[in-house]
């Protein structure tokens, strides 16, 4: 067994301890599992790519678990892994020839602060809840959303389908996803209350 | 009101992050976006939402085939069978809660002055006696969330700035007075409930709604047990399914369950045990009288299953100012189902009489757009789709109109037969000015057809009227007065017209109505194809109607097989 040098908290000081890395391993996976996809999610929010993000996210799990022997174990896992997903974003960022616009890290260390107020879910509940939300949409919304997650239709190409602007279909959208919004977390809610009883 | 809490800024932003998902953000967007970010925490909270989604339907897509019903883009008017499995496995569940339900052991929230008294005023419902200290079900322990709007027609909150529209939440322990329509809104436990106007309510809790007047009709599906009405002289506790409690302006509380259980504990006076009914018995607590309960064949039950059927709301193509100009669809609830509809499923109708006197009626025209003659004339109401085309002010003389105040100032002849539905079978579409009458103008209709019932039906309130969110601001139109009396649509190809004012324009919105053949003497299944638009007498001094498209809605499938 290897051991490892990690910071600790106590009311004054930060000292350092040596805890096995087995141990450190399994912590770092089990915050990494917990927090995964709310990593993705800040990904996501500041490249606008669902694979770009993914593929951020895995190379940002390699360096969090470089530094986790640094990682004060009394912070917020989220805020700190948020912040090295924010380096790498911004380098992933300047690193496209083709993104003419510059980071703007203000507005990602905003998009940190409140990403910690949504609620915490697991995601294989929210995907069950989701699944149910959708059967319940009228037979449109439904149409809409087969089309575009489901067969890989580009927006505007269902917009077109459906004979109005891409304007249009974007407020539709937006309306649509508020929809399913409240639907998974009303049912979330439901399993909470079942869980109570 | 920030421009940053503008509705239509929200809208826009809204737009954007849609944009963004799809990837077709430009840099200006891309600033704008930033900037909304960057200055309001909602929307950084929405904007993440809406990332959520997107992500969660990505995954699920690569975890799952489709989990929905295949359908095509363009919508089918029937029921699915979906929907019939889902209301068959919504039912089973029901039945399932409700033997679950009565298994257990009995709850009703008993207050402090009635603790030791325990004699019972009334005989409880055989094999469901409840003692004081029993329990039924717990209410609901969920977080403090007010409920949402989830529909609404022609609901008006007195001293409102807005009306209620879908998605809106209400404050909780704030009192309304819903002074006009009905209303529709969801807990956060999944109850639902349907407030008709005249009613005045306040929504004390996630799970608990006081009724201090007025009709509220309750539906609590599996997991939503325990929802509380408080009433001046009861309270009731929804024990799984269907109920309405009405609550005179006096308080006197009546309760009817339609379907399932509910409780009641009568409040005034002396303390009294909880009374179960069960489905189809009611019972009314008026002050001085003991409530006794009574069966199912007192009376019929006022519960309302959903809000009426009508015209719920249209999309229309918008100009670079967000205004409305041609119909691209319309969602229509026929038998309690909303339908969205296609313009290229909608039947169309074809002009085929007219009258307007002299300078006094006219054609609608975009602005700008020059007098179209003869034939041409036909299709501003009966060929495209503009809703700023159409005719305007269809009226007879004064004094013919006191000879005949029956006879039609318009017909129109539909391309193929409406044959009468559950719900609306026509509709039409009407230019109104914002400064006139929020409810739309009157008119009256009938069937135009030789052998059709002769029933006159007047229409005083659209279904999407000036209050609405959902009847669009439309492009500018001008007003193209006739110089001599039309008598004819023969009249109206050859007419002289003259634009009407300067070219200013005046702020208008395509209101709806729809007109169910029902109330025009027709039985269900039989048809029309010419209806008669009649005037409302001068003497009661509306305006005459300014119709841009009078369309007819496909046939329905029989439901029943």
């Amino acid at each position: 067994m290897t051991l490892q040098m990690v910071n600790t908290t106590n009311r004054s000081n930060t000292i350092s301890v040596a805890v096995p890395e087995d141990s450190l391993q399994q912590k770092f996976d089990e915050l990494l599992a917990r927090y995964r996809s709310r990593i993705v999610l800040y990904l996501f929010s500041l490249v606008q790519q669902t694979a770009d993000a993914e593929d951020l996210c895995q190379r940002c799990s390699l360096i969090m678990w470089r530094k986790f022997p640094e990682f004060d174990q009394q912070r917020s896992f989220l805020a700190w892994a948020c912040g090295i997903a924010r380096k790498e974003a911004m380098n992933y960022r300047r690193a496209r020839s083709t993104d003419r616009l510059q980071f703007q890290s203000d507005i990602a260390e905003l998009l940190a602060v409140s990403l910690e107020s949504l609620e915490e879910e697991q995601e294989k509940h929210r995907l069950d809840a989701l699944k149910q939300c959708i059967q319940s949409l009228p037979e449109t919304d439904q149409g809409f959303l087969q089309r575009i997650y489901w067969e890989g239709a580009a927006f505007e190409a269902v917009a077109d389908e459906w004979g109005c602007s891409l304007k249009t279909f974007y407020n539709r959208m937006s309306l649509l996803r508020r929809r399913l919004l409240r639907c998974v977390s009303r049912r979330l809610n439901l399993e909470i209350l079942d869980q109570q009883r | 009101m920030s421009p940053q809490s503008h509705p239509s800024f929200s809208t826009e932003i809204d737009a954007l992050v849609e944009a963004a998902l799809a990837g077709q953000l430009s840099n200006e967007e891309q600033l704008r976006l930033d900037e909304s970010l960057r200055t309001s925490p909602k929307f950084r909270k929405a904007y993440l939402e809406a990332m959520q989604i997107h992500l969660d339907l990505n995954r699920l897509s690569e975890q799952m085939e489709w989990p929905g019903k295949n359908f095509s883009l363009t919508p089918s008017p029937g029921v699915s069978s979906f929907w019939k499995k889902t209301l068959l496995a919504i039912g089973c569940c029901v039945a399932v809660a409700l033997l679950v339900v009565v298994s257990q052991r009995l709850w009703i929230p008993q207050r402090q002055h009635d603790q030791g008294t325990g004699a019972l005023a009334v005989t409880p419902v055989e094999n469901t006696t409840a003692t004081d200290s029993e329990s039924i079900i717990d209410p609901p322990v969920v977080a403090d969330r007010p409920p949402i709007v989830v529909d609404a027609a022609q609901a008006i909150f007195f001293g409102e700035g807005l009306v209620p529209t879908s998605g809106r939440e209400l404050f909780l322990k704030k009192r309304y007075v819903l002074t006009q329509g009905m209303l529709s809104l969801e807990f956060v436990t999944g109850a639902r409930t349907i407030l008709k106007a005249p009613s005045i309510f306040t929504v004390v809790g996630p799970a608990t709604i006081q009724m201090h007047s007025g009709h509220c009709s309750v539906h609590a599906p599996p997991g939503a047990e325990g929802f509380q009405v408080l009433s001046p002289t009861a309270e009731v506790v929804d024990l799984g399914t269907r109920f309405v409690v009405n609550v005179a302006q006096t308080g006197e509380t009546e309760l009817q369950v339609v379907d399932g259980m509910a409780s009641l504990v009568a409040t005034e006076g002396t303390p009294r045990a909880p009374i179960l009914l069960k489905e189809g018995e009611s019972i009314k607590v008026e002050s001085g009288i003991t409530p006794v309960p009574s069966s199912k064949s007192s009376g019929k039950s006022t519960y309302l299953e959903h809000l009426p059927d009508r015209v719920v709301q249209y999309q229309a193509t918008q100009s670079s100012e967000g205004l409305a100009d041609e119909l691209l669809s319309v969602v229509v609830q026929r038998g309690g189902i909303p339908r969205e509809y296609s313009r290229d499923k909608l039947i169309r109708s074809r002009l085929t009489h007219l009258s307007c006197v002299p300078a006094g009626g006219g054609l609608c025209l975009p602005q700008g757009a020059d007098l179209p003659q003869g034939q041409d004339r036909h299709a501003l109401l009966d060929e495209d789709w503009s809703l700023v085309t159409g005719i305007a002010n269809p009226r007879m003389a004064v004094d013919e109109e006191a000879i005949h105040p029956d006879k039609a100032v318009m017909t129109v002849e539909f391309s193929s037969p409406i044959v009468n539905g559950p719900g609306p079978d026509i509709l039409v579409f009407d230019l109104h000015l914002l400064v006139q009458s929020p409810a739309g103008n009157q008119f009256r209709v009938r069937s135009g057809d030789a052998n059709g019932p002769k029933s006159i039906f007047l229409i005083n309130q659209f279904d999407l009227g000036l209050n609405s969110p959902y009847a669009l601001d439309l492009t500018p139109y001008r007003l193209w007065r006739n110089a001599t009396a039309i008598h004819s649509v023969e009249d109206l190809l050859t007419a002289e017209f003259v634009l009407h004012g300067s070219q200013v324009h005046v702020d208008t919105k395509a209101l709806v109505v729809g007109i169910d053949l029902s109330d025009l003497g027709y039985k269900p299944g039989e048809s029309l194809t010419r209806l008669d638009f009649l005037s409302v007498p001068r003497s009661q001094d509306v305006d005459a109607i300014d119709p841009v498209l009078i369309v007819g809605l496909p046939e329905l499938p029989d439901e029943r097989k």
